[in-house]
């Protein structure tokens, strides 16, 4: 995992990540790992010529929790995405590129 | 199940999302997304791109159910799509989609469907597609107590042409037991396509809206243009027939540029000028 930060109960804030570029990888794990209150965003990321090998999660999900989804607080952008010649070889039935996984309240 | 929409304060953006001649490869079993969309929450995305790509069999653009999501500024170019029984974009259940301003050129579609939607309220606006190529589309399928509304579409210069999985409803639209259908401004210009015993437009909704509807410069080869089924109230409003050449080989009694049937409303403001009928 590149990213990663640990979260605090009832601490709620925000995690932006910007102009970041990965080139020529190969990954076989996640990128960003959001734990629960933490609303990530992501501005100006290049993936280009990398290889998703045998992955076994969305490569860029969200999974907002039951708190954070009603804290006005929160929002989550993703702006200036580009995906260029990658290639994606998912593990399991239902991966996506971008998800944003199911909630119920 | 909408009261729980109301209650979602959070909105998600994602604002300028860029594809370019990216592969997912993907077993037979399994099926994938560029995006999955499913959680109780309001989406806009905005300035979504793709590209120079080949989209292959069991991957989908969007799966979409449970929000509320508006996709503007969508383009696809250069880009094939493979997927026999996969639609391009799904919207299921209590999902609330308006698209506007979607730009399709120089696309490739082998059966299949560019937009599916079930048990939703479904509102498309300024749509065009231009010089692609579609293997037995079908263009929008809507079915199950939909709300669908469409404005301005404007289809020029595809090939349009039949395999033999084509559906034996609608090709560019194929309503089906939905609510409301609303149409307005739909232009379909310089087509060549034979599509002989089957319907290009098929509609069974409660309500059902055309609205200027044009076509022109078009010389299409197949059962009805428009085929009303089942729709206790319609209205069809200025149909323009311009320049276009209507033909068909297999139904004897030639093509029907609209057929109803166990239906009742009103059609207002025919003009057909310089067509070729041919049985």
């Amino acid at each position: 995992m590149f990213f990663q930060r640990n979260s605090e109960p009832f601490d709620p804030y925000n995690l932006g990540i910007t102009s970041v570029k990965f080139v020529n990888n190969t990954f076989y794990s996640n990128l960003f790992y959001t734990d629960d209150r933490i609303f990530l965003s992501l501005n100006d990321i290049l993936f280009e010529r990398n290889i998703f090998q045998e992955f076994e999660h969305d490569i860029l999900p969200l999974n907002p929790n039951p708190v954070s989804i009603y804290d006005p607080r929160s929002s989550y952008l993703m702006s200036g995405i580009t995906f260029k010649q990658n290639t994606f070889k998912f593990n399991y039935d239902g991966l996506s590129i971008i998800s944003i996984s199911e909630f119920h309240p | 199940m909408m009261g729980y929409l109301s209650l979602v304060s959070v909105n998600f953006t994602l604002n300028t999302i860029v594809f370019i001649s990216n592969t997912i490869l993907s077993e037979e079993s399994h099926i994938h997304s560029y995006f999955t969309l499913s959680t109780f929450g309001a989406w806009t995305l905005d300035n979504i791109s793709i590209s120079d790509s080949i989209v292959t069999e069991r991957v989908m653009l969007f799966n979409i159910s449970n929000s509320i999501l508006e996709i503007d500024n969508f383009i696809i170019q250069n880009t094939s799509f493979t997927a026999r029984d996969l639609p391009l974009i799904t919207c299921k259940f209590i999902s609330t989609c308006n698209f506007s301003n979607w730009s399709l050129h120089q696309v490739l579609l082998n059966d299949t469907r560019i937009i599916s939607s079930e048990d939703g309220r479904f509102s498309l606006s300024n749509l065009t597609i231009t010089n692609s190529t579609f293997y037995s589309p079908q263009f929008i399928v809507a079915q199950r107590n939909t709300f669908v509304e469409i404005n301005i579409i404007n289809l020029t210069q595809n090939y349009i042409t039949r395999s033999n999985l084509l559906s034996q409803f609608g090709v560019l639209l194929y309503i089906q037991s939905t609510v409301t259908l609303k149409i307005r401004d739909l232009y379909f210009k310089s087509h060549d396509f034979e599509i002989s015993a089957f319907n290009f437009i098929a509609i069974q909704s409660s309500i059902t809206e055309l609205l200027n509807i044009h076509f022109e410069g078009n010389s299409i080869a197949c059962e009805s243009i428009f085929k009303v089924l089942s729709s206790p109230n319609y209205l069809m409003d200025t149909l323009t027939l311009l320049n276009n050449t209507f033909s068909t080989e297999e139904n004897q009694e030639g093509i029907k540029i609209i057929s109803i049937d166990k239906s009742q409303g009103s059609i207002k403001y025919v003009n057909s000028t310089g067509n070729v009928m041919r049985a």
